[in-house]
């Protein structure tokens, strides 16, 4: 796309300000819910499909007083999932002209295409890890099959939305919704994190606003934290750190056109337990912990620059797949009328 | 003439990542046993077959055209209580082929297949109808009547429109929590928690 920097009229005497007002965008928390908090650079320029390969045992034994020969067996079975890869492209081209008049309102052109070039992928990138390119075919973490959907039943007073809702009953709420998803990988008691990930109206209004209501009885909070706090300080006393995420293309998103909030435990670190440990099959290596998956070939998309007629043409690309959960226990997907 | 399909495009991931424990039987493979493992033979699915084989299944197992000896038997599914000569077996058969969305080994028409004679005495994982009927085989006698559900491709303990195993199968246990075989739409995939038994045939 062009530049347009256009002839001003000015008055004269006047100053005009060195510093530019650029414009904000949102800065995603996506990555948060990605294990180990990145993208994993794994991929070749050319990888069409990334492929992981699935190993399942089922075990049998006999046991008399007395030895016998005829046995059970145990039954290894492997198989294999799959995602695509899909390589961003972009182009901007320019010349000397361009940047003389991109240079009257004091922006350096080159870095302000390669910086558009490079947020413009990475907002595909964000897209495509929660929302996947191709929703159909169960990209994106809220795609995830089987994964968790909740949505927030009214409370004790009958409030269905976010901002009526009794404060200490949402935080137990969100509470409940964490501990089922550790639960459901038997992690309770082992350290870790969890990543709630929403739009900024939801999670702002846990942190800031939702304070927990004074009631006759005593609970965590009352009078003096908000939803948010006892969300945090309650998994932190469990050794899980809760990590807040913002996204506000999430608004909308849930079920029936509520906002969603992904609960996403990024890392699972195999459960065992010292001594006889009946996870012992799950010490087969390589494993990996990393829960949910995004990859790409660079950390930083190419940059391809090439002379063409009077100026430049410069190409960005990074390959890149949607956001992945091979196991779908890592997925919540909360669904909050605002 | 059977096939197996393949979505290139689909993203797919692993159902059962967790379980409570894993007790139990994989269906269609014997349980190991140095003395009867040779009793393991090969032969080829037959051409006509309109859907894929896997291991669990009772099959006709006939003979090939004169001469034309090397590539085993023909496995064809068995059509009748009669015409059950043994059980498809997974054990080494390597050659089955998986796709992302359908996880079990699948046999086409054409292919290679391992499987067992009745009369073999090796014991195999077979599926069970559902839990239903698994619990009604508790404490059974292990001589009790077991039949062929041709629809659902499983045993049971039900006559109604199914096939009589042969009258020296015999049950030797059961499991709730077994990995068995769904098919539908040409995929074949895991059940990670099925109901299945061990039989001697």
């Amino acid at each position: 796309m062009p530049v347009i920097a256009p002839a001003r009229v000015l008055v004269h005497p006047n100053r005009i300000e060195p510093n530019l007002i650029i414009t904000i965008a949102q800065p995603s928390g996506f990555a948060q819910g990605l294990g180990g908090k990145k993208l994993r650079q794994l991929l070749s320029d050319n990888d069409k499909v990334v492929y992981q390969n699935h190993v399942d045992v089922r075990t049998a034994v006999a046991a008399q007083q007395a030895a016998a020969n005829v046995l059970p067996s145990a039954t290894i079975t492997l198989d294999y999932i799959q995602t695509l890869t899909y390589l961003i492209r972009t182009r901007q081209d320019y010349n000397e002209l361009d940047v003389a008049d991109a240079g009257e309102y004091n922006v350096a052109l080159p870095a302000a295409y390669r910086l558009a070039a490079r947020q413009g992928i990475n907002q595909f990138i964000r897209a495509a890890f929660i929302y996947g390119v191709n929703a159909s075919n169960s990209e994106g973490i809220i795609n995830t099959p089987n994964a968790t959907a909740v949505t927030l039943p009214p409370d004790t007073f009958g409030d269905t939305t976010l901002r009526t809702y009794d404060a200490g009953q949402l935080a137990i709420w969100f509470n409940a919704q964490i501990q089922a998803a550790l639960q459901s990988m038997f992690r309770l008691g082992m350290p870790g994190r969890a990543v709630l990930l929403g739009p900024q109206r939801i999670i702002g209004t846990l942190q800031w606003q939702d304070i927990v209501q004074v009631t006759s009885y005593q609970r965590p909070g009352a009078g003096t934290a908000t939803t948010g706090q006892v969300v945090s300080k309650i998994s932190d006393e469990n050794d899980v750190t809760i990590d807040w995420a913002y996204d506000d293309t999430l608004i909308g998103k849930g079920a029936g056109g509520t906002d969603a909030v992904l609960l996403l435990v990024p890392e699972a670190v195999v459960p065992s337990i010292p001594g006889i440990n009946t996870n012992e099959f799950a010490k087969l290596s390589p494993t990996t912990d990393a829960m949910i998956l995004q990859y790409t070939n660079v950390a930083a998309p190419i940059e391809i620059t090439t002379p063409i007629p009077e100026g430049l043409d410069v190409v960005s690309m990074q390959r890149i797949t949607s956001g992945w959960a091979p196991r779908s226990n890592a997925v919540n997907i909360l669904s909050l009328p605002y | 003439m059977s096939t197996i399909s393949f979505n290139p495009t689909l993203t797919t991931n692993i159902s059962g990542g967790f379980v409570l424990s894993t007790e139990g039987y994989v269906q269609g493979v014997f349980l190991d046993d140095p003395s009867m493992r040779t009793q393991l033979e090969g032969g080829q699915v037959g051409s006509g077959v309109s859907q894929p084989l896997w291991g669990g299944l009772a099959v006709a197992l006939n003979v090939q055209a004169v001469g034309a000896n090397a590539q085993g038997s023909t496995v064809v599914p068995a059509t009748s209580a009669g015409t059950i000569d043994g059980w498809t077996l997974f054990n080494q058969g390597m050659a089955g082929i998986i796709t992302p969305s359908s996880t079990v080994p699948l046999y086409a028409a054409g292919a290679s297949i391992n499987f067992a004679r009745n009369g073999s005495l090796l014991r195999i994982a077979v599926a069970v109808e559902n839990t239903t009927i698994l619990n009604a085989l508790a404490s059974a006698a292990a001589n009790v009547a077991l039949y062929w559900d041709p629809t659902n491709l499983c045993i049971t303990n039900s006559s109604s429109s199914n096939y009589a195993l042969p009258s020296n199968t015999q049950l030797l246990a059961l499991s709730a929590t077994s990995k068995t075989v769904t098919y539908s739409g040409g995929n074949a995939t895991w059940n990670a928690t099925g109901p299945a038994a061990i039989i001697r045939i």
